[in-house]
């Protein structure tokens, strides 16, 4: 069913987490779809797209279609709207928290409902996260984007908030996949956020970034560049030998 | 510990010698001028612009240091928010890498009445960023390699309030100093302040210094973190008592018309 995008309202965001909550306890209750079109707990979006029965398998799908939906509106009012990321991790419930045998394997409320003002927490939303690394990412996105809808990930949870101030490089972007992106397994690599391992995405590449910005204009440099300024201590990373 | 080495020859460009004047609410453009970069004329010029709550950069290419050649249209169209800063970068760029000759950093902009020959406004230690907190008042955060303090649009006249009420002060700013004095000298580890740096760490620092009651250095050994938390209690402490902040708050306090 095709449908006018909607935001949960307070009362909206009420039921919707202590049914979050509950369903830690009881993994088989049902989800409350009832709240997604009933005035007293949702209203309609002004100015927004219409949702459409899409199958949503990666990461990179969601992304797309979210930058579809939402694309006449403003970046700005999107990254603080609670109630529109929450009504469709719930309009997507199927999708984001499936049914398998009988029971769902549910994370914690911030994996549905939104929190924007949390610089961690909010990387942790099922929908807005892929939405944004599309954003922020339009290239070079695919060791992020390339992954099942319903895995947070630790890349994810270790990385995005981290790397706010240097992903916008284009540079930085490629060379994160030319260096920590495995294709036979189409994830990251093994190390890549081993705080032991020489080389690592996180904390060495971008520490050794912030001291090569103070050399060279890195904003204009491309990932071989980059890969080559930072020196031996990546080279064990380059192509297969990492993973 | 970490040290800030420049071994390019890279000048730190000074802030007075670049002036942005910021134009527009809706739709808003700048200008950019400067004055005896003492740097090669052939040194290829580029303005970015952001600000805090946004991770977008805008980069705009300005021509050489001795020809600029403004963009016909610099609109800061993918920067939100209300406090934008920006960088001017001299780049070198005769090898195939262009490596920086000049830099200057966090330079915020000037208004459209500012007189033409006034300088860039000073760089601030903690620039004032009104944004949506939700039930927050005020937050500290590390955006584009500097802090900011943001506070709650939400609140009618926040701004005035920051600048203004003794109550805010009083309750706040300690505990701001604190809480990006931790990120100099225990997150980042930066324990030393080179006279020249304009690195916001080496600025902060320096205040620190300049606050202590001995004006002492933090301490430096390797993992002396509560010799560093003590070092940095002394800087709250001691900017307390020179503002006599406890007894403004407790003027601030009294009703209206009581007497002392």
């Amino acid at each position: 069913m095709n449908a006018s995008l909607r935001r949960l309202t307070g009362a909206g965001l009420d039921r919707f987490g202590a049914y979050l909550i509950d369903l830690q306890a009881d993994k088989s209750l049902a989800a409350p779809n009832s709240l997604l079109f009933d005035k007293a707990y949702s209203e309609q979006v002004q100015g927004g797209g219409t949702v459409e029965e899409v199958t949503l398998r990666t990461k990179n799908d969601a992304a797309v279609y979210l930058h579809r939906l939402l694309g006449g509106m403003k970046p700005d009012d999107i990254d603080r709207d609670v109630g529109l990321w929450s009504w469709l991790a719930l309009y997507y419930f199927e999708q984001v928290c499936p049914v398998e045998l009988g029971k769902r394997d549910p994370h914690k409320p911030p994996r549905y409902i939104f929190e924007p003002l949390n610089h961690q927490r909010r990387y942790r939303h099922v929908l807005w996260t892929p939405y944004w690394i599309l954003r922020v990412m339009p290239d070079h996105n695919r060791i992020y984007l390339n992954e099942s809808l319903t895995v947070h990930g630790d890349l994810v949870e270790q990385t995005l908030s981290r790397l706010v101030n240097v992903l916008r490089l284009q540079g930085f972007r490629e060379v994160v996949d030319l260096l920590y992106f495995n294709e036979e397994t189409g994830t990251y690599k093994r190390g890549t956020l081993s705080r032991k391992r020489r080389g690592s995405l996180w904390p060495r590449l971008v520490t050794r970034v912030r001291q090569l910005s103070l050399t060279y204009d890195v904003a204009a440099m491309d990932g071989p560049q980059i890969i080559e300024a930072l020196g031996e201590e990546f080279s064990g990373w380059v192509g297969s030998h990492g993973a | 510990m970490l040290r800030r080495l420049n071994y390019t020859g890279r000048k730190k460009i000074p802030q007075a010698q670049v002036g942005i004047t910021l134009r527009g609410k809706e739709q808003r453009t700048f200008t950019v001028a400067w004055k005896d970069l003492k740097l090669p004329e052939s040194g290829v010029v580029y303005v970015e612009a952001y600000s805090s709550g946004s991770p977008t950069v805008m980069r705009f290419p300005w021509g050489t240091v001795g020809k600029p050649f403004p963009p016909s249209d610099p609109v800061l169209a993918d920067v939100t928010g209300d406090t934008v800063s920006f960088d001017l970068k001299v780049v070198d760029e005769s090898e195939s890498v262009g490596r920086l000759l000049g830099i200057c950093r966090g330079i915020r902009p000037r208004g459209p009445d500012a007189a033409p020959d006034e300088t860039a406004g000073r760089q601030s230690l903690l620039p004032v960023n009104p944004i949506d907190l939700g039930d927050e008042v005020w937050r500290v955060t590390f955006m584009h390699d500097r802090p900011w303090l943001d506070v709650n649009n939400r609140i009618p006249g926040i701004m005035d309030i920051v600048r203004s009420d003794a109550r805010f002060f009083a309750l706040v700013f300690p505990a701001v100093i604190r809480r990006v004095l931790i990120h100099v000298v225990i997150v980042d580890e930066i324990l030393t302040a080179e006279d020249d740096a304009t690195d916001w760490q080496s600025l902060w620092l320096r205040w620190g210094i300049y606050w202590h009651p001995d004006n002492a250095d933090p301490p430096d050994g390797e993992e002396d973190v509560v010799g560093r938390l003590s070092w940095i209690d002394d800087v709250a402490e001691s900017f307390c008592k020179r503002h006599t902040v406890a007894a403004k708050l407790l003027e601030a306090m009294q009703p209206e018309g009581a007497s002392r």
